[in-house]
This record gives structure tokens, sequence and C-alpha cells, in this order.
């Protein structure tokens, strides 16, 4: 089992890469879900899409858990990654805001075509993103801009802890090298030993 | 002259009876040989390391939490981390995981069991049942939801490797049969072989069906139990629930097992299949977090 002081830091590692950094944003009332779809391969100029899935939407749902946001993987990849973002119109969420809580017929994520874009509900309109030949930090320029997104500036906590974990692997990385070092010597001196140790034992033979 | 040869001889005798006369050079070499043989195998002979193994304490380690000031999460808490880290992961493929470790003794008796979750991890199990064939207990058990029911034809099915089920019942009728036709080899490494102890040579096959359709394992190992708790789909409700019933039954356990060992629950960590362990601090909700349960019971 793992020590408590390592599970510690690997986890505070985890916790702080979640909270903080590019992502890390709380999205306005009006939006409602987000849909991405891309397929399982790369070809095609997908990689954008599976990096924005992969480095920035752990962040945004931390941040905003209870907006569904569902990643359809599929094999055709002639077909461009979209981004699907669904927002509630302004006039309508005004009447009626008891509609906004009913649940929506959303399927969960798949990785098997199963959970393709729906159309929007009545008082939703969607806004695409084209994903494809695109940067994922170019994608989140433009997920933030269509969102009006709020982006969270880390507190001066989070800021100590980054930079206690900075120098934590700062310290791990020089310690790191002085047991390789002391490790290396020890295994010249038992390598060296080994050796003398055979030439000896052939002397010996020889004679008796 | 006799009495001259009579003392001619007696001193030739004493010349030759007195051995210690002669020169002691020859022995000079023999000592001083063994000595070099033996400065040369002083200078080869190892040095015999002196240093002993540490004795492996009696219980498995478990620190202070509290002292240490590990962190430890509440359900939603630690529900929100884990639904951030598997966004976008089809939810029927990702499980919640859960850790027991408990305050044990390395060796002695072991939690071994299994559960009927409330809100069943995995449904959809593929029994097979031996049973005499064409009676009433085949019948019954097909009904029940058995992919596979019968004796001889489901051995040839087993020796051929044609496995398509993984939990195998045994009706007490056909015990005999199955000792006789030797598939432990084949089922023993895949965990199937059905057993008395196991609780898989059963006279009710279909109440047996019943249980072990939502039921899951569970054994302790290294001190700590594990298994899946839950789908990632699950409202903290539904986990909760769960959590709730298999820590009711492994504490029950513990309080049954230890006689003279003493048995307890240590710490509860959750995590997903591919998520961080976070530590659990046995609630459901703070309030000043500002997440409700809601938000995370929708679709991910």
């Amino acid at each position: 089992m793992r020590s408590l002081g390592e599970r510690l830091n690997l986890l505070r590692k985890k916790l702080i890469n979640i909270r903080c950094g590019p992502g890390a944003a709380i999205l306005p009332a009006e939006v409602t879900r987000i849909h991405m779809d891309f397929a399982l391969r790369l070809k095609g100029g997908h990689m954008g899409a599976r990096k924005f899935w992969r480095e920035y939407l752990p962040r945004l749902k931390y941040h905003n858990p209870s907006i569904p946001m569902i990643v359809n993987r599929h094999d055709q990849n002639q077909l461009p990654p979209t981004m699907t973002i669904y927002l509630r119109k302004a006039d309508s969420s005004a009447a009626n805001p008891a509609s906004s809580s009913e649940p929506i017929a959303q399927p969960s994520s798949s990785r098997t075509n199963l959970s393709k874009a729906q159309p929007p509900t009545a008082d939703e309109r969607v806004v695409h993103i084209d994903m494809a030949n695109k940067h994922s930090s170019h994608i989140l320029e433009f997920f933030m801009a269509e969102t009006r997104a709020v982006p969270l500036q880390p507190t001066n906590e989070e800021i100590a802890e980054m930079q206690a974990l900075e120098t934590l692997r700062k310290n791990a990385e020089v310690d790191r090298e002085r047991v390789r070092l002391l490790r290396l010597e020890k295994k010249k001196e038992e390598d060296m030993l080994k050796r003398a140790r055979a030439a000896g034992g052939m002397a010996e033979q020889e004679e008796v | 002259m006799a009495p001259i040869d009579r003392c001619l001889a007696s001193v030739a005798r004493l010349t030759l009876a007195q051995p210690s006369i002669r020169p002691a050079v020859p022995l000079i070499p023999r000592f001083l040989a063994p000595a070099l043989v033996q400065s040369r195998q002083a200078s080869v002979v190892r040095t015999k390391k002196t240093t002993k193994k540490k004795a492996v304490p009696k219980d498995f380690k478990r620190h202070n939490l509290e002292k240490r000031e590990f962190p430890q999460y509440t359900l939603c808490d630690a529900m929100r981390v884990l639904r951030a880290v598997e966004v976008g992961q089809p939810p029927a493929t990702i499980k919640y995981e859960i850790h027991i470790n408990l305050k044990t003794a390395r060796n002695g008796p072991v939690i071994k069991n299994s559960i009927r979750l409330p809100n069943p991890v995995q449904s959809d199990w593929q029994i097979a049942v031996i049973c005499p064939e064409g009676s009433d207990i085949a019948t019954a058990a097909t009904a029940a939801g058995a992919v596979a029911v019968g004796e001889e034809t489901l051995f040839e099915a087993i020796r051929q490797e044609k496995i398509d089920f993984d939990r195998l019942i045994c009706h007490e009728n056909s015990e005999k049969a199955l000792n006789k036709a030797g598939l432990g080899k084949i089922l023993g490494p895949k965990g199937l072989m059905p057993s008395k102890r196991m609780k898989t040579i059963v006279n009710d096959v279909v109440k047996s069906i019943r249980d072990s359709a939502g039921a899951a394992d569970y054994r302790e190992r290294q001190g700590v139990i594990r298994m899946a708790i839950g789908q990632l789909g699950h409202t903290p409700d539904q986990l909760k629930a769960n959590i709730q019933a298999l820590l009711k039954k492994v504490k029950s356990e513990c309080a049954e097992i230890s006689e003279e060992v003493s048995k307890e629950v240590h710490e509860v960590i959750l995590s997903t299949t591919n998520g961080p362990a976070l530590s659990l601090n046995a609630k459901l909700n703070d309030p000043e977090s500002g997440i409700t349960v809601e938000s995370l019971s929708g679709v991910m």
C-alpha cells in the first residue's frame, strides 16, 4: 500500500489540476448543455476536439457540475468534428422558469455513435463550433466567446498550493538524481566485487 | 671377540632404533606450505552479512488520518470530482469503486462473501445450471433466466471451452455427474467450479439464480476490501444506499468473525475506473460546499 504522504501528494496534484488552469470557468445560466461529436481516430483533424475533451472539459465540468456535457464518438472520420452548445432563449426562460428544471431527454455519452446531437427544444437555440483542424486552445477561445463564460482566477490559496507542488516537483527531481548516482556507485562497487570474486575463484580452482 | 661383536651389534641396533637423531630439515617446508595456502584462502573468504531481516509487524499499517490531517470528503464532493474526471465517458462502462481499509492482523480469518446491492452494478449475469436433463428443475431454471441447462451437453460444451456464462450453479442431484466429468481443470482457474462451500451446489436452483443475479462478490485481500459499488450514472442517493448496505454487512461480519482477533473498518475510499481515490468522511453533503444533490443526479 502507498504511504499516506505519497497518496496525499498525488491527490493534491490531481485536484489542483482539475480546479485551476485553462478551462476553469463558470458558464452563464442560459447554457443548458454541451454536446461534442468527433471520431475515435484522429484522421481528418479530430485531434483538437479530443484534446479539448481530455484537457479542458473536466475543468468545465468541475465548475459546472449540473450542466450535461455529452461526448459522442464514432468511427466516421469524414464528418467534421462539431461542438453544439444549447442556450436557453432569453425571453422564454423569464416567461416560464419551471420548464428549465424539466429533465432533458438526452442520451448520455457514448463511443459507439449512440448519442447524436439532439434537436433543440422549443426554448433553446443552438450554436455550432466547427472543431476540424483547430488546436484545442483555439477551440476553447471560440467556446468562451460564444458562451460568454467567466474565467475563474485562481485564489491565493490555490496559487500557494501550486507553488508548493512546484517546489515539491523540483526537489523530487534533485533527489531522484542524487539517488540515481548513489545507486550507480553502489552497483559499480558490487560489479567490481563480483568480477574480483569470479577471478579469485578461478585461481583457487586451478591450484586445487 | 664375542663380547666385542655383541657390543658392535648393540651399537648398530641403537643407531637404527633411534629415529630422533635424524635431522628435522625436511619438516620445515611442510608447515610452511599450509601457512601459505591459508593466507591465500583468507583473501577469498567472504564476509558473511550479519544484517537481520526486519520482523514483519503483526498488523497492517494503518495511519491515523485525523492526526495527519488527511483530507476527507463528503460523498457529493467526491462525486463532483470523479464525475468531472470521467466526463464524456459512456456511463455504463465506468464504475465507481470502493476500497474499505480494515484495521486487521496480517494473518487470521478474512472476510469473503457476496452482497445484493440495492442498485446493482452489473445486472445481466449469464448463468448456467447443471441439473438432470429434461427434468422440472431444468425447465424452472430456464424460466428463471439461465442461459444453459443440462448435464452431458453442458459438460461437452465446457470441454470444448465454449463457456458463454459467468456463473455456474449445480443441483444436488447432479453433483455425482459433475464430479465424474472431471472439469476441475477447466473450471477451477476460472473460478466457476461449483462447490458446497461457495454455495453453488444447491437444492433450490431457482432461488439461487435469483439471489446471485444481482449479487456481487467481495473479499478481503491484504487487509482491503475492493469492489465495484455503482455505475457512473448513479445518483448520490443510489450510491449512498449501496455504500451503506455494503458497510453495514462488512461491519456485522467484522463483529462476527472476531473471537480473538479484532477487525474493524478504518477508512472508506471512493474512486472510479480512471479517477483519483478520495477518502470519504461518512457524510452525504456539506451545505457550505455550494453543490446540491440534484446537480449531480442528471446526465453527465
